[in-house]
């Protein structure tokens, strides 16, 4: 079980001066129950991506599998496809839309044809993942702060119980604390659902944190993808990718350069700690 | 007596009963370049719109060169020396065309044509967009959309720019780009306040202030603000990896990796002698 990428390209602007090759030859697999962090600068087809995994764009070749079938086989059937998986946008924020923070959340699972008791026990599950207090379902979303607009409009995808969950950039211009709560919000979906989650993010620090997988994209292209472990066993090469290695990374390569580290796969604080702790030098 | 001076600054918006902004005395000098940080709701948005006169206090006063901000009369000439970035590229550009973008702010003070286009030519320069005047502004980069924002305040030549989370929509490479910007127009002598969320950023400035409850919490040099780790993270607000790292070992703070990476080798080879 799984979502998986065939070969798949998306051209833009085909037969205009402006084509662009946004996606060029993918094969990817996601697997279940698994968080994959997706990085990549600006124009590297994150977003694209993300848009072809629940079928709100078209692959121009290729093919998209879930659980073993061909997403866009019977294109009426599409909007099945998107309970499946579950989309949150850049800044979802801004696409709130109901009069209450509870209409808001319920909006998708209205859709799918719910009936009124699960659709107010979704709600009330969604919103306890995403940490949204229950006295607040009735006030209005835009007397909420940022950081608590996009918790509701995450939440209201997450109330479609997708089982795959899929955010581009959910943490993006939040201060440290609205951050981890967002983040740590999807790893209790996970843990609740088994759902398998992609995570497309900029910050290399937040995806070693928070990710079992990562895919590195570049011009369209996968450069690299593996477990956590795997990518950063490869410093070399991620530098070249030109993307912000975490600081901690930076640092124990540098100590490797110098002689005083034999490892520079390091990507949280605390392992950074343990290593140097192992050498006995620095006191508890 | 500093560029800006706050003096039992004080605002509370309409309708709240606790104020955002309380009594808050700060003094910026000319040419500093200060971060202002703090959690969501710690009134460090509403203090740099109170300290580029954007917003006027409710209590205390803000003079910007000795002009009150609450005077009416000032507002003209605090405008041109004090501009403000904000936070969403796409909010602030009104042309289509990036150098017709940059000349706005001239046009509207009256500036003589000949004028306008040097302080358009030089803007640009300022911020390397030379190359992008004729180009239309829909299609940059969020970094680029910031620059042009950036050039159009430096072409009423202003001595202040306030950021308010000027980089917190932008990506890496476009965060680098704008404070690689802030640090040029420091050096040519412009004041910079920067609001800002990213440590790393904040690591950049001369000065830092730390926001909490609308109070000033933390005042001083980065490396004195991050030397108090365990202070910042009980105000929820984190350090860079690299000082958490050093702090939990016992060591001197240092902002950087290759900073640390000298801390540490200075500490292996201390105790290994």
């Amino acid at each position: 079980m799984s979502l998986k990428l065939e070969n798949v390209s998306v051209v833009y602007g085909e037969g205009t001066p402006f084509r662009k090759i946004a996606l060029d030859n993918i094969n990817i697999e996601f697997p279940k129950g698994k968080i994959t962090g997706i990085i990549g600068h600006t124009g590297s087809g994150k977003s694209t991506l993300a848009q072809l995994l629940n079928g709100l764009n078209k692959p121009t070749s290729g093919n998209i599998y879930l659980d073993g079938t061909d997403i866009w086989e019977k294109p009426k059937e599409i909007s099945k496809i998107r309970f499946k998986v579950g989309l949150a946008f850049q800044y979802p924020e801004y696409q709130l839309f109901e009069e209450t923070v509870g209409k808001d959340i319920a909006f998708g699972p209205k859709n799918m044809g719910l009936d009124e008791n699960e659709i107010a026990l979704r709600v009330a599950e969604a919103a306890k993942l995403c940490g949204i207090p229950e006295d607040s379902l009735n006030r209005s979303p835009f007397e909420l702060s940022g950081g608590q607009k996009r918790r509701v409009a995450i939440a209201g995808v997450m109330a479609m119980r997708p089982e795959y969950l899929v955010l581009d950039e959910p943490a993006a211009g939040l201060d440290p604390v609205g951050k981890t709560d967002i983040l740590n919000g999807i790893i209790n979906y996970k843990n609740e659902t088994d759902g398998t989650v992609v995570l497309i993010s900029h910050s290399m620090e937040d995806v070693a944190k928070y990710s079992d997988m990562i895919l590195v994209l570049k011009e369209g292209k996968v450069f690299a993808h593996g477990s956590v472990e795997k990518i950063f066993s490869d410093i070399d090469s991620l530098a070249n990718s030109s993307l912000d290695l975490p600081q901690i990374t930076r640092l124990f390569h540098e100590l490797k350069k110098r002689g005083l580290s034999e490892r520079d796969d390091v990507y949280t604080v605390k392992f950074g700690e343990k290593l140097l702790r192992e050498k006995g030098i620095f006191n508890a | 007596m500093g560029f800006i001076q706050a003096d039992k600054l004080t605002y509370t918006y309409e309708g709240n009963l606790v104020p955002a902004v309380k009594e808050v005395s700060l003094s910026f000098k000319k040419g500093s370049y200060t971060a202002i940080i703090g959690h969501n709701g710690s009134g460090k948005s509403t203090l740099a719109k109170l300290l580029c006169g954007i917003f006027t206090p409710t209590g205390g006063k803000v003079l910007i060169d000795g002009m009150d901000t609450a005077d009416e009369d000032n507002m003209a000439s605090i405008r041109e020396k004090c501009g403000m970035v904000f936070q969403n590229p796409d909010n602030q550009i009104v042309s289509s065309v990036v150098e017709e973008d940059v000349a706005f702010a001239p046009e509207n003070l009256g500036v003589e044509p000949a004028q306008i286009r040097k302080a358009v030519d030089d803007a640009l320069a300022a911020v390397g967009m030379t190359e992008y005047a004729l180009h239309s502004t829909y299609k940059l980069s969020g970094g680029q959309k910031q620059r042009i924002a950036i050039a159009g305040i430096l072409a009423m030549n202003p001595q202040c720019i306030v950021f308010d989370e000027a980089t917190a929509m932008l990506d890496p490479a476009g965060r680098r780009e704008i404070s690689d910007t802030m640090r040029k127009l420091n050096q040519r002598g412009i004041t910079v306040i920067t609001v800002t969320h990213h440590m790393n950023e904040a690591a950049m400035a001369d000065r830092i202030v730390v926001m909490n409850k609308g109070e000033v919490a933390m005042d001083g040099t980065p490396r004195e603000i991050f030397a108090r780790v365990d202070e910042l993270r009980k105000l929820s607000l984190a350090v860079p990896q690299v000082t958490e790292l050093l702090y939990d070992l016992g060591l001197p703070a240092a902002l950087h990796a290759k900073e640390a990476a000298d801390v540490i080798e200075e500490e292996i080879k201390k105790k290994c002698l």
